[in-house]
């Protein structure tokens, strides 16, 4: 964090001018956006349906941003942007294939299945800062009309489940089957994603801003094929980190913002 | 008897030249140009929209509803901007005349005399036009052509008829039926019913001559006095009168242009009256003369008169109408047309010294144009930030094209350089404020051309002979050579080179400019400005290097964008003069503009709230000149508008040259100083819907006193023209002329 106070406050100090009008002379924005994508494969924070079982619903991400302009059209946006949701404990033994592949009656780490209550899915927040520039489309002034937004993302993102529930199989049946605690419950991993904006910002009675727009975002962590594959982990950590950045991934892939904010100097 | 009538008409006689008299002494010394006075009138007072609202109550229900409701939204939009454009006179004496001609036209019509509305526009051009609601607008340049009073009132008769048939609102009906092919008038192809538009034109100007002849001849006024009406037209492209025009104009004792400059014959006057109409709105004059020519008969002609209202109101008029001429040609550009007016009238008025100071402003803004051209079109750069303005550099028209006595004109000061115009204009406006000591305008110029004559020119005090070259003459040249050639044993070769000079000099006409101050070099107040002109220096300069390399031209190019860009970036500026700004929303569809008027003129409004406030905001000194919200006791804001807009309108004539004088100048000097700023901003916004908005924005900030273009910013979006865009928009402009540079 301290170094990103240095290099904004570097960048500003080196590009920023006071010949920038900014919006009535205003040229600082605070505001709070959400982007938002339906969950299409995977549940929300709430809901454990996994796949074929698994029930629309909406993933969020709350951000708090922080904009500046410091260029006629260019804007520094620094955001602090919060994501939770639920991963589904795997099932296992489900009957059938997807995709070809076989699902195992012992899906985690060790020929071990979760045995506790499913409807009550594993929780993943990811607690994102980024840095971005806004672009304003030519003859624009920021922070008002249509533009582009290149941002970097650093993601920490942080996995908690329930690791007491977990059960191996110890003869051919079931029934025999041994209740032991896999992993330490909780994992948080780093993971860095770039993302490009398009969207629109107006300024109503020369104070609120409202944003919207479409984003685009890739991680090099992401593997969008990782939960169909027929790979196995070593380690549950491994297995959830695989997990959450596909999940970050895919929420990031392609997402909807409206943001609501205010010229603050 | 006899002795009665004899009387009678001595006296009338004497009357008559006591009027003329009257009429000349008041201009003898001077001319101040019309201003509108009195109270508003109503209708100038209110919005495009209020002033259709009542029209749209009569339209009907029919099947040409729609293309009405077009018609009354767009000609009052159009009528409302005429009337707020400053072009229009109010309570002036032409149109006070004029409207005395139209009350006795009417005067069996009371009826349609109260819905007759007629105005003076300052236009040099020969025209008058009328509108469905009323409106009847004459144009400076046409009361100065004029014969006679009956003329005026045929031409008023003509307009009238345009409005009582309502000939606009039907040509548009069925220009837009020939469009889509639904006119019975022309079914043929898409150029046949092209051409069928003008001939609907052509149509009702035939039916306006002649019921305008109907008119006339239920008045008073006389019918044959008529004849020279379509006369008028006809040579409306030549100068109000044909005088021969002399080069002695600019001569003086010392000052003697060669005959080289002097067209020795003139083109004869070829006017064709017969020419191909068939793209024209009006007939050719030829068959309008057909049209009505058998019709300018009437029995009691006798008892008729070529002026009911008054000859000495009509001379008086239009005489006026000729002074005001001179300038609006002069505003329009059109400076061999100002001298060659002003030069018929200096024949009746040599003293005039509103005459002299026209004279004086065109040769000096042919002289900037000619060193213009000579020197400064290669570093010319962007006067502004970011844009520059349309490039109007001028050119004298070619005088092969000039027909008549004014033809000299074009080709004296097309065939003199810049050098040799600099010296006239200064002779001549030099001479004209030793009789006018006072005349601060004068004065001004006086100087400016000093100063072009030193930095533009680079003619110092030393380029000018203080002896005649008469005196010259009167030494025996020949022997000052042989001299030189059997003395000069020590004399330098410098020293002969300049004695062969003097001789060779002497010999020709070409360095007639040599000798032009002669007279002027004993002036103690012409020597020393022209001293300070020059910071004290009498020698040239090193001379300028035409021919320089690409490299070098554009880095001479790259040195004055950077010191523009340095000068313009922050102006610095506590307050500024807003003219009312510009605002168009245009619709697309289907390959047709349509402009959205209602919401144009509101958004106007917007516009103008949007600039208080960021003035405001930024601390910035504003004074809006505004036509909205006006009420009848108005006219000094609407006087003030028509100042504004005639300067803004030539400075947009002059392009990116600053260095043209602008009419208004002086007038600008009394604004500068009950504002309390000289500086005039201007803005606006033309946004276009079609598929997608596109919106062009605009800002210019002038210098009224030098007129100067101080910042010029264009701004391009494809968006909608929404609040917040356009604000900040307008902010960024005033930010950059309020911050003070660092």
């Amino acid at each position: 964090m301290k170094y990103i106070k240095v290099f904004l406050f570097l960048f500003i100090s080196s590009h920023a001018s006071s010949q920038i009008a900014g919006y009535m002379g205003k040229r600082a924005v605070l505001s709070y956006s959400n982007y938002f994508m339906v969950g299409l494969v995977g549940p929300g924070p709430n809901n454990a349906g996994y796949m074929d079982e698994a029930s629309l619903s909406l993933n969020n991400v709350h951000c708090l941003n922080f904009e500046y302009v410091y260029k006629q059209r260019k804007v520094v946006c620094l955001s602090g942007q919060y994501l939770r949701t639920g991963v589904a404990y795997d099932r296992g033994g489900h009957d059938g294939f997807i995709n070809g592949a076989s699902y195992r009656d012992y899906p985690y780490p060790g020929g071990a299945k979760y045995g506790g209550n499913y409807s009550k899915p594993a929780l993943l927040t990811s607690t994102n800062i980024s840095l971005g520039v806004k672009s304003f489309k030519s003859g624009c002034i920021a922070p008002v009309g249509k533009y582009n937004k290149l941002e970097m993302i650093l993601l920490f993102e942080k996995i908690m489940y329930d690791n007491t529930n977990f059960m191996k199989s110890v003869t051919s049946d079931p029934v025999d089957d041994t209740l032991f605690t896999l992993g330490t419950g909780e994992y948080n991993y780093v993971n860095v994603a770039i993302a490009y904006t398009i969207g629109r910002e107006h300024i109503i009675n020369d104070k609120i801003v409202i944003d919207y727009g479409i984003r685009f975002g890739l991680t090099p962590a992401m593997n969008i094929v990782s939960l169909t594959s027929d790979d196995s982990y070593s380690t549950i950590e491994m297995y959830y980190k695989r997990y959450s950045n596909s999940r970050i991934g895919r929420q990031q892939l392609f997402n909807f913002h409206v943001g609501i904010g205010f010229l603050a100097f | 008897m006899i002795k009665v009538v004899s009387k009678n008409i001595i006296c009338s006689l004497i009357a008559l030249l006591l009027c003329c008299n009257t009429v000349y002494s008041q201009y003898a010394a001077d001319y101040t140009p019309l201003k509108s006075s009195g109270a508003l009138p109503e209708e100038f007072l209110k919005t495009a929209r209020a002033l259709s609202e009542d029209d749209l109550k009569t339209i009907g229900y029919g099947t040409d509803r729609m293309a009405k409701q077009q018609f009354i939204t767009s000609s009052n939009y159009f009528l409302r901007d005429l009337l707020l454009s400053g072009d229009v006179l109010v309570n002036d004496v032409l149109g006070n005349y004029v409207n005395k001609v139209a009350d006795e036209l009417l005067k069996n019509d009371p009826e349609l005399r109260k819905q007759i509305h007629i105005y003076i526009t300052k236009s040099p051009d020969v025209n008058a036009h009328a509108f469905d609601k009323g409106f009847i607008f004459i144009n400076v340049g046409l009361l100065a052509q004029l014969e006679n009073e009956a003329q005026l009132a045929y031409v008023l008769a003509h307009e009238i008829t345009h409005v009582v048939k309502k000939h606009s609102v039907n040509q548009y009906i069925e220009n837009i039926k020939l469009d889509r092919g639904t006119s019975t008038y022309e079914t043929g192809s898409y150029e046949a019913r092209d051409i069928a538009k003008y001939r609907f034109s052509q149509e009702n100007e035939t039916e306006a001559d002649a019921e305008g002849l109907v008119r006339i001849k239920e008045s008073k006024y006389s019918v044959k006095a008529l004849n020279g009406a379509f006369d008028v037209l006809q040579y409306s492209y030549l100068p109000f009168e044909l005088v021969d025009f002399k080069k002695s104009f600019f001569e003086d004792e010392f000052l003697v242009l060669p005959d080289t400059v002097f067209l020795k014959k003139t083109s004869e006057i070829k006017a064709n009256d017969d020419y191909d109409d068939t793209k024209s709105t009006h007939p050719n004059i030829r068959k309008r003369r057909g049209a009505v020519e058998s019709e300018l008969t009437v029995s009691d002609e006798p008892s008729r008169k070529k002026y009911i209202i008054s000859e000495e109101e009509f001379k008086k008029a239009r005489e006026i109408a000729r002074f005001e001429s001179c300038r609006l040609y002069l505003i329009n550009r059109d400076y061999i047309n100002a001298i060659y007016a002003s030069y018929i009238l200096l024949e009746k008025y040599p003293d005039n010294v509103y005459l002299k100071k026209i004279v004086s402003k065109s040769l000096y803004n042919i002289t900037i144009s000619k060193s213009n051209s000579r020197d400064r079109s290669k570093y010319v750069y962007s006067i502004a930030n970011n844009a520059r303005l349309s490039s109007k550099s001028y050119s004298i028209p070619d005088y092969e094209k000039i027909e008549g006595a004014s033809q000299r004109v074009y080709y004296m000061l097309d065939n003199l350089d810049a050098k040799e115009l600099n010296t006239i204009a200064l002779s001549y406006t030099f001479r004209a404020l030793k009789k006018n000591p006072n005349d601060t305008f004068l004065n001004m110029l006086t100087d400016s051309l000093f100063s072009e004559m030193v930095n533009s020119n680079q003619l110092y005090l030393n380029d000018f002979s203080k002896s005649t070259k008469a005196e010259l003459k009167a030494m025996d040249t020949a022997k000052v050579v042989v001299e030189t050639i059997d003395t000069t044993a020590e004399e330098s070769k410098y020293s002969k080179i300049k004695k062969q000079q003097q001789k060779v000099e002497i010999a020709t006409d070409e360095n007639f400019t040599k000798y032009a101050f002669a007279g002027l070099l004993q002036d103690a107040d012409f020597v020393k400005r022209f001293t300070k002109a020059g910071k004290g220096l009498t020698h040239k300069a090193e001379e300028k290097k035409d021919n320089l390399t690409y490299k070098e031209r554009r880095k001479i190019e790259e040195q004055i964008a950077k010191e523009n860009k340095n000068k313009y970036t922050l102006l610095g500026i506590d307050k500024v003069l807003f003219l009312e700004p510009f605002y168009m929303k245009v619709k697309t569809a289907a390959g047709q503009e349509m402009i959205n008027y209602y919401e144009s003129e509101d958004k106007q409004i917007k516009l103008n709230e949007i600039q208080k406030k960021c003035a405001d905001k930024l601390k910035l000194g504003y004074e809006m000149i505004s036509t909205k919200n006006m009420t009848t006791a108005d006219m000094d804001r609407y006087n003030l508008n028509s100042i504004l807009n005639d300067w803004l309108t030539e400075r947009f004539n002059h392009g990116d040259s600053s260095d043209e004088l602008i009419v208004g100048t002086e007038e600008m000097k009394s604004l500068i100083e009950k504002y309390g700023t000289k500086y005039l901003a201007w803005s606006g916004v033309y946004n276009e819907k079609g598929r997608k908005s596109h919106n062009t924005y605009f800002f210019i900030l002038f210098n009224m006193e030098s007129g100067e273009v101080m910042k010029y910013e264009t701004r391009y979006t494809k968006s909608k023209d929404n609040t917040d865009l356009i604000t900040s928009f307008v902010y960024n402009s005033l930010m950059y002329v309020t911050k003070k540079p660092k």
